[in-house]
């Protein structure tokens, strides 16, 4: 991109793919590229696939761009896009497997409780680390789209409260309520596996 | 406290940032220190997934992505092609209707599409119309067809 591309106001590039101009969608894919694709990985936690997800989110922005109509920022349009088409990919993916930390088999649930109970209070080593990583990205694994796509956005991509409103089209007392609620259920999973143990 | 504010608070805020009624609470309730325990393990992990670097857009992935809209390039038409496609839209459309015009003009009223049509639409007249009409009858018998006209010069040669 040259330096006379990055004067250009980003909503002039919006308004010129508008109004047809293809290579227009250049500037605006460089510029946001880099946090979908951060998004994309965070929700669907799949690196082979983050670039073919990425490419799509990209192609159905371009194609719904005069939809876009400024109101929310573009950064916002876009990545509403990528959360709706990662849940989706998600609810597709978790047809066909179990949703919650529970169910799973028996040497998964053990690898997990191992990995949780060998956490300690105070500051973590590496290999605590990567146990307290684990744990965390299983859990998130097994939680129902609806509330990974909520933990992600807020634990992970560290959106505001406002701003998760504006993806997801919520008013923010909403997405509190949610919040507390996906962090709940996800934990009282955990322990109900516990008690079941 | 209620349980329910406590543990909504226990997620909004780190451990060292807890007002002196939550350890109060945290004192008192079993379940709630099992929650606060519980969440500060996730969220730890939480906190290291977050720092995890995500892969970086490879080189060439906005080519590819524009190269990706060109090929299906029909489905978001500029000015130009919209008016392009409107106009052989147009040209179709007249050639069609051009089509059908030369097809009833041409083909003949008759034949095997068109016999069956064209005798409903016009049926023989019946033959009582013939009877009831007096410039109709037959009147051969009183009036037999003349004998061709012989001019009369030549009426002689005729029957020499």
């Amino acid at each position: 991109m040259g330096s006379s591309e990055t004067e250009i106001p980003e909503s002039e590039w919006i308004r010129r793919v508008q109004r047809g101009d293809r290579e227009a969608f250049a500037p605006l894919l460089e510029r946001h590229q880099k946090r979908v694709f951060s998004l994309v990985y965070h929700l669907v936690r799949r690196r082979d696939e983050v670039e073919d997800i990425a490419q799509e989110i990209f192609v159905k922005a371009f194609r719904g761009i005069r939809s876009y109509n400024f109101q929310a920022s573009f950064g916002t349009w876009l990545s509403r896009i990528a959360v709706n088409h990662c849940y989706d990919y998600l609810r597709r993916e978790q047809k066909a497997k179990l949703a919650y930390y529970w169910q799973i088999g028996e040497e998964g649930s053990r690898a997990i409780e191992g990995q949780a109970q060998s956490l300690p209070e105070g500051a973590l080593n590496l290999e605590q680390e990567s146990e307290a990583r684990d744990l965390a990205a299983k859990l998130l694994a097994r939680a129902p789209a609806e509330d990974r796509t909520i933990l992600v956005l807020k634990e992970l991509e560290d959106r505001s409260v406002e701003e998760i409103a504006a993806i997801l089209q919520l008013r923010p007392n909403t997405v509190k309520v949610r919040l507390h609620r996906a962090r709940k259920r996800m934990l009282e999973d955990w322990k109900r596996w516990r008690q079941r143990r | 406290m209620r349980c329910e504010k406590f543990r909504e608070i226990v997620e909004e805020t780190g451990d060292r940032d807890w007002p002196a009624m939550l350890h109060q609470h945290l004192r008192q309730c079993a379940a709630c220190a099992e929650y606060a325990r519980d969440w500060r393990k996730v969220r730890t992990g939480l906190t290291l997934l977050s720092a995890e670097p995500a892969p970086e857009p490879m080189l060439g992935f906005a080519a590819r992505v524009l190269r990706r809209l060109e090929d299906s390039a029909g489905f978001f038409p500029s000015g130009e092609d919209l008016l392009e496609r409107a106009g052989r839209r147009m040209v179709y459309a007249t050639l069609f209707v051009a089509l059908v015009l030369v097809m009833v003009l041409v083909l003949p009223t008759s034949g095997p599409v068109r016999a069956k049509a064209s005798l409903q639409l016009f049926p023989a007249e019946p033959a009582v119309v013939a009877e009831n009409n007096p410039f109709l009858v037959d009147d051969s018998a009183a009036n037999p067809p003349m004998a061709p006209s012989v001019p009369a010069e030549n009426r002689g040669k005729a029957t020499q």
